[in-house]
């Protein structure tokens, strides 16, 4: 029987994690942008 | 609607996270580095479907030339290479300690990173061509043909010997696994798909808006 490895098994949901984390806050960051109008920041709404 | 969708997507895959985790139990030779198919087979099952559509969604942007199925296609390869890339790094992550190696040049991991690179490439004519009309065109020609690869894929481990294990659940007849771990890979297959219906439809709101504003 082989060990147990977590290390490995932390390694790969920790990349897809990072991953599908970083898309999904691309296509949100995406959204706020053209849903602001131009020349104002979504910070001051 | 979609923000519904992103919900369903977060529940599924913490449903999924419980059910690798704590439902599934420690597989007899490999041990816990097992869980790490939970990840990487709904990946590739994502993977497939994304590139699937993009076959189907290019053979109407040629047909009709409709601006939707255009969109449907760039944002389905897009979210289909992020899946990709996973696939291949928890593949290479897995193969370490159980094939004692990250990367080995056999028929299913060389035919997955040329998946990979074809619709790398589908991304990059879109964005080489300065007529988005004509770009689209070309990507939807590449689209098609990259579609080529993926019964490659699947098959390779048939047609070729290999060192990657023959599928599990995507093939003709029962599925031999245990079902525990058969179901919990199923909430993953959903939770995944889920997921992949929330990024598309996302990013084909925002090439609509992104054309509009351009127009």
């Amino acid at each position: 029987m082989m060990r147990d490895n977590w290390s490995f098994v932390v390694a790969a949901y920790g990349l897809a994690a990072v991953l599908l984390g970083g898309y999904w806050r691309r296509l949100v960051r995406g959204e706020r942008r053209l849903s602001t109008p131009a020349g104002r920041s979504p910070r001051t709404r | 609607m979609t923000r519904i969708l992103g919900w369903l997507a977060i529940l599924g895959l913490l449903a999924g996270l419980v059910m690798g985790f704590g439902v599934a139990p420690r597989e007899l030779t490999q041990g816990n580095v097992q869980r790490i198919m939970y990840l990487h087979v709904p990946s590739v099952w994502v993977a497939y479907l994304a590139f699937a559509i993009v076959f189907v969604a290019s053979l109407v942007y040629l047909a009709r030339r409709a601006p939707g199925a255009d969109r449907l296609a760039h944002a389905s390869a897009e979210v289909g290479v992020l899946f990709t890339g996973i696939t291949i790094a928890s593949g290479a992550i897995w193969g370490k300690p159980t094939w004692g190696t990250w990367w080995t040049w056999d028929a299913r991991l060389t035919s997955v990173a040329i998946l990979f690179v074809l619709y790398v490439g589908y991304l990059l004519v879109r964005t080489m061509v300065d007529d988005p009309e004509r770009g689209a065109r070309y990507a939807a020609v590449v689209g098609i043909v990259a579609a080529l690869d993926i019964p490659l894929v699947h098959f390779s481990v048939y047609w070729w010997r290999t060192l990657h294990q023959p599928p599990s659940l995507i093939k003709p007849g029962a599925p031999t696994m245990p079902p525990e771990i058969l179901v919990a890979l199923l909430v993953n297959f959903v939770a995944f798909t889920l997921l992949y219906a929330y990024f598309v439809v996302k990013r084909v709101w925002l090439l609509e808006r992104e054309q509009e504003a351009l127009a």
